[in-house]
Formats: structure tokens, C-alpha cells, sequence
């Protein structure tokens, strides 16, 4: 269980989270610019899981009193600094352990947004250690040489996404 | 421009669906519904302080919802709230043992290793495989439809035919199960999964042991308030992006032209719309929609699903040892499924699956201290039985079966009783014959001579619901609801261009 900063919130919680079977909404955000090109970020250090990992633009929660659109177009802006519209893609149940030993296991909505050349990215520096942009062709590429550089969320989402886009 | 109009007719999970998906894409939605309230066979009724669920008690893929939330850019938790179900069923044997399947995989795996003496891991390695399958020709089969050709290129079938199993097109469920499960009772366990879409594991391919992948790898939920909270999450959300809603109100035909629909007959008027979108069971919309008796003769062609009796008890007091999801199984299955789906009769020995919400949310589904028991017998489509007849029988074989099990007296405790039969289901829901899930899975072609969400023969026209692709349940009925929305999403833009 994450708070709004996705800060991890005390274990007695998370206890209590299982307890009552609550349940985990996420999102993620995948950006392309004019050129198509996908909007990678490298998580910060200090971020309890997936530290220094390269991943999609942006991934969190939605709040109690917040759509998954206002939650991710706010998320944006918090974690790199622009606004830009988002559209809804597709969703999908995700499940994984992580090495600190929390289970994630939610509802993930995919969401898609385009910026143009203009646009500044100014990435939050507690989130967000570096940012680029990166063609599908070269990511995948990427994943097969470094897999060892994404975050095990990347590995599963990226090919949703790309047989997402596959042309009709 | 003129706004695009789309009338739905039925406002069942599908229609509902569908008229959120139209709406949100741009259309005006008018949907026509023949009873008082929407949902079809997902309603509830109350007795005495029982709450009942009509008909499906089971939940599970709720992204399949919230993703209409998130396209509607509604926060869902106004309309709707869950939580997740640590154990999925509990299953009871006539020879006294008793599995409680957990919905983690590895707890499960655990119990029937216990219980059923199974090698640690074949649990775990039969759901890891179906998931595989899940991924791959599951999300081909269930995400896309299968009768256009834009779907061969779209879903990566190459990828999708490498990771499927030979045999999940060439053996019969119950043959793969008993060659992955050593024990009786595990492989029982296995195969009741075909009944999820009113199917015969003895017949159906093995392509349906992807089923379990839903309840133990991605989960069981239950929806506060009961599964009538979905139908209201539905059927708010549609309100509030603009769909109109006209109860009481059977559409008495569909209006075609030049191989075109083009609106409907309401209470002798004339209703025009650029898409007409069916949620009426498909024999009925050829027979007396369309008027087709051919066409609607030819879709007989098809087994039905089976239907059901449904014993709604309101009991005086608790059963600790119960879950929400309880199996009392029959001891001879093979010869229970040929009963349904053969003789056409009721069986000596029904297996009975028992439900009760008030584990969940005591003292508001049922009086507190006592319990609201949803009591379910699968039986055959209705060729003209005697019901009355056979409402009796059923019920003496389910109190006995129950006390013999639980070492009780049932009856002794019911004080509330209603009963839902094959006619009253098809009287209540126009489904043909009562069948609960359209046409059953019980041939390797089934899937692909399931009515798809189109016809070539009328434009304009589309289908959704249990009984057209992808088939029945409410997980399908929602996917049914996504494809119909996306081939009108594409037909609609090809018109454009052209016009």
C-alpha cells in the first residue's frame, strides 16, 4: 500500500490492508513525442522499490476522491513537471513479489499521452534521476541486452503496449 | 454534423455495457428494456430482511468494469466497491473429505497436496499453464472476434497458436484434467469449471481449463452490496454519461432497409438510429426481431447451455464450517453431465453449489445471526419438462444431499423460500430455453459457430450478451460489450471516409 507520494506506509497497514482485502488500483502512463519516440524515466535512488530501474514516464495510485485520468494527468505534473492530456488504453491484472517482499497485485489501466517537441520536462529529482526519449525498435532492443535496467513492471507492460498498437 | 444515435435493446450486463462504451465514443444511446429494471438475469429481490442475488454469484475479473470507469473518467469507487475473497469455494465429498481452495495458487496447492494426497506443485503447475493459455489464445478468443479478418492480423495469433497446447483443441477437458490430476476428486474439482459457461467437461475442449486461471491466479472478489451492486455501477454510470433508458418498453422489431438497420418498432412507432445494438438472447432477435425463422432455426443448430434450479432459503441460524462459494459434489459426474445434456433429465444425484453473501456482509444480506443461501442445481434446457414435478424431486435430493454432508437438518431452518426454474428464467430474461449462458462450449467448433457481434447480412446491426461471442457469464458478457463497440468504433469510421 503506497500513500499519495508513493511513500510506503507503516507495516501494521499494510497488515490491515490484506486484512481487509483492499485492493490496488494503478495506472501507468506511456508519452510518445511528435516522433513517436517513447518517454523513458530512470526512478530516483531513493525510491523503496525499483531504485535507479529505467521505466515507462510515469506509474502510480489514484486516490479515494480522484478518476484514474485526474490521478495521472496530476501525477504528470508531479513527477515531471508538465501537463499534457492522457486517453485510456487498455487494462490488465498485474501481479509480482518483490525482493523486500511486498506483493503488488492490481488492476492496472494503461494510458497513453503524446507531447509536442516544445513541451519542457522538468523531472522531480526525489522521483526521477534522468529521463529520454527512446524508439520502440531501440527499447526493444534494450530489453533484450539490459534487461537487468527496467523494472520488472516495464518487462511486463511494454509488450502489452506495443501488440496494443499493432496497426489494423 | 448530426450526432450519431445508437438504440441498445436490452439493458442486460452487456447492454449496459455497451451503451457506456457508445456513449463515451460519441453517441447518443437510447436503450429499450422490457422489465421494470435493468440487468436481466443479474437482479436480487428481498424477503423478509433476505437479500437474494437472482442469479450470478460469482465474481471475478473486475478490471473488466473498471476499465468502463476509466474510459468514462468516472471515479469507480462512487459507483461501485469490492474486496478481494482469500478462499474461492469450499468443496465437499459425499465420501467425507472436504478442499477448501484458496485463491492463492501456492495455498492451494498446499490443501489439495494435504487433502487429496496430489504431488506438491501440480496444482501450481496447472494453473501456471493456464495462464499461459489465458495470455495467449485466451486473450485472442476473448478480446477480439473471431469472425473478422482484421483480428488475424491485430492479435499476434502466430504467437498465440505456438503457446497453445495441442490438446487444449483436441482433448475433451475432463481427458487433460485426468492426466494432470491423479486423484478422483481432484480431477472433479477441475472439471466442474465447464459449468461456469454452462458447458460438459466430458465434451468441452480443454481450451476451458483457462478458467480457473481467473479465480485462483488473478482472484475471487465480492461486490459490497452483492452482485446487484454491479448492475447499478452499470447502470449509474450510464445514466451519468447521458445513455436515456426506457423500461417496460419491448422493442417489437427491428426496422431494416436495403440490407441496412436502421431503427426499431416501439410500441407502434417508428425509432430511427444509426446502430442498432441487440442484447436480446440471438434466436429471439432473428425469430421476432429480424423476423428471420431460418436464420433463427439454424442457430438451434447449437446446443444450449443448461439452466437451473435456483432455491433462494432464507435459514434461521449460522453454518460456521460454510463459505461464500460452497460445492456439495455428486458422486457419479460423468453420468450427471449426460443426464443434462443428453437424456435432458434431472439427475439422482445433482452436484449442489451453495452461496451465501451474509459470510460476507452479515446482518445486512441476511438477518443478523441467520443466512441468506442461494441454493443451485445445474439442470437441462427446457424441451418441455415436467418442472413442477421435477422443482420437488430436486428439492428433496438437495436437503438430503445437504444433510447427509453436513450432518444436519436443513429444512428445519428455512423460514424464507423462493424458487427460480428453466421456464420462469426464460419467461424473466427471454433467454431461450431457460439456458443460462447461450450456447454451451461442448465441441471443438463451438467457438467459432457462436453468432459473432456482427452479421455481413445487415449492416448497421450488432450483437452483444451470453448468448453471441464470446459466450456466457458476466466476464465474457462485458468482453462481448469491448469487441461489439470496437468493430461499430471501426465500421463507423470506415462509413465516414466514404461518405
Amino acid at each position: 500500500m503506497v500513500n499519495e507520494q508513493d511513500e510506503p506506509i507503516g507495516l501494521m497497514e499494510k497488515m490491515e490492508a490484506h486484512r481487509k482485502g483492499l485492493l490496488h488500483r494503478a495506472f501507468s502512463v506511456f508519452v510518445f513525442n511528435e516522433k513517436g519516440e517513447m518517454l523513458l524515466q530512470q526512478r530516483a535512488k531513493e525510491k523503496y522499490h525499483s531504485p535507479a530501474l529505467w521505466t515507462n514516464a510515469c506509474c502510480s495510485h489514484p486516490r479515494e476522491n480522484e478518476t484514474v485520468i485526474q490521478a495521472a494527468e496530476r501525477r504528470m505534473v508531479e513527477e515531471l513537471g508538465f501537463t499534457t492530456k492522457v486517453i485510456s488504453a487498455f487494462s490488465f491484472t498485474y501481479k509480482a513479489s518483490f525482493d523486500n517482499g511486498l506483493i503488488e497485485h492490481e488492476f492496472d489501466h494503461v494510458l497513453m499521452a503524446t507531447i509536442t517537441n516544445d513541451t519542457a520536462i522538468q523531472p522531480n529529482p526525489h522521483e526521477v534521476m534522468d529521463y529520454c526519449y527512446m524508439s520502440l525498435e531501440h527499447i526493444q532492443a534494450a530489453l533484450q541486452s539490459h534487461p537487468e535496467k527496467f523494472t520488472a513492471w516495464f518487462h511486463i507492460a511494454f509488450p502489452k503496449l506495443v501488440a496494443h498498437l499493432q496497426p489494423a | 454534423m448530426s450526432t450519431k444515435k445508437a438504440i441498445v435493446i436490452g439493458a442486460g450486463v452487456a447492454g449496459l455495457a455497451t451503451a457506456i462504451r457508445l456513449a463515451v465514443n460519441g453517441f447518443q444511446v437510447q436503450v429499450y428494456e422490457q422489465n421494470s429494471y435493468p440487468g436481466g438475469k443479474l437482479s436480487y429481490f428481498e424477503r423478509n430482511g433476505y437479500i437474494f442475488d437472482a442469479g450470478p454469484s460469482l465474481f471475478t475479473q473486475p478490471q473488466n468494469i473498471e476499465e468502463l470507469f476509466v474510459l468514462a473518467n468516472e471515479p469507480i469507487q462512487d459507483y461501485f466497491q469490492y474486496q478481494k475473497v482469500p478462499i474461492a469455494c469450499k468443496y465437499f465429498f459425499e465420501n467425507g473429505k472436504v478442499v477448501t481452495a484458496y485463491g492463492d495458487a501456492q495455498a492451494f496447492d498446499e490443501e489439495v497436496h494435504q487433502q487429496l494426497g496430489e504431488p506438491k506443485g501440480a496444482v501450481q503447475q496447472y494453473l501456471q499453464e493456464a495462464n499461459t493459455a489465458y495470455n495467449n489464445i485466451g486473450n485472442v478468443f476473448l478480446n477480439y472476434s473471431l469472425h473478422k479478418r482484421s483480428t488475424l492480423r491485430k492479435a499476434n495469433i502466430r504467437k498465440a497458436i505456438a503457446a497453445t497446447k495441442a490438446a487444449y483443441l483436441l482433448q475433451s477437458m475432463h481427458r487433460y484434467n485426468s492426466k494432470a490430476f491423479k486423484s478422483k476428486e481432484a480431477v472433479q474439482i477441475f472439471n466442474r469449471f465447464a459449468t461456469y459457461n454452462g458447458s460438459n467437461p466430458y465434451k468441452a475442449p480443454a481450451m476451458l481449463t483457462m478458467i480457473p486461471h481467473l479465480e485462483h491466479n488473478e482472484g475471487t472478489f465480492y461486490p459490497k452490496g452483492g452482485m446487484i451492486s454491479i448492475t447499478y455501477a452499470l447502470y449509474n454510470l450510464a445514466v451519468k454519461k447521458g445513455v436515456q433508458f426506457a423500461f417496460n418498453t419491448p422493442v417489437q422489431s427491428i426496422i431494416t432497409s436495403n440490407r441496412k438497420a436502421v431503427g426499431v418498432v416501439v410500441e407502434g412507432a417508428n425509432h430511427m438510429a444509426d446502430v442498432i445494438v441487440s442484447n436480446v438472447d440471438v434466436y429471439f432477435t432473428y425469430k421476432n426481431l429480424i423476423g428471420d425463422a431460418v436464420k433463427a432455426q439454424k442457430i438451434l443448430k447449437q446446443e444450449r447451455s443448461s439452466s437451473a434450479f435456483i432455491f433462494y432459503w432464507g435459514m434461521n441460524k449460522q453454518f460456521p464450517e460454510l463459505q461464500l462459494h460452497n460445492i456439495f459434489f455428486g458422486k457419479q459426474y460423468q453420468q450427471e453431465f449426460a443426464s443434462i445434456f443428453q437424456h435432458k433429465k434431472l439427475y439422482n444425484d445433482p452436484t449442489v453449489y451453495v452461496n451465501i453473501t451474509s459470510k460476507l456482509e452479515p446482518g445486512i444480506q441476511a438477518p443478523e445471526g441467520k443466512e441468506n443461501w442461494f441454493v443451485m442445481v445445474n439442470v437441462p434446457a427446457n424441451v418441455g419438462q415436467p418442472w413442477n414435478e421435477l422443482q420437488k424431486q430436486c428439492r428433496k435430493l438437495v436437503i438430503d444431499k445437504l444433510n447427509r454432508i453436513l450432518h444436519t437438518d436443513i429444512e428445519s431452518c428455512i423460514e424464507v423460500e423462493e424458487v427460480l426454474t428453466p421456464p420462469m428464467i426464460e419467461a424473466r430474461t427471454g433467454s431461450y430455453m431457460g439456458s443460462l449462458y447461450g450456447t454451451s462450449s461442448n465441441s471443438k467448433v463451438a467457438a467459432f459457430v457462436r453468432h459473432a457481434n456482427f452479421t455481413n447480412a445487415i449492416n448497421g446491426l450488432y450483437f452483444v450478451g451470453g448468448s453471441v461471442h464470446p459466450g456466457g457469464g458476466i466476464p465474457l458478457c462485458l468482453k462481448s460489450a469491448k469487441i461489439a463497440s470496437e468493430i461499430i468504433a471501426d465500421d463507423y469510421k470506415k462509413q465516414h471516409l466514404h461518405s
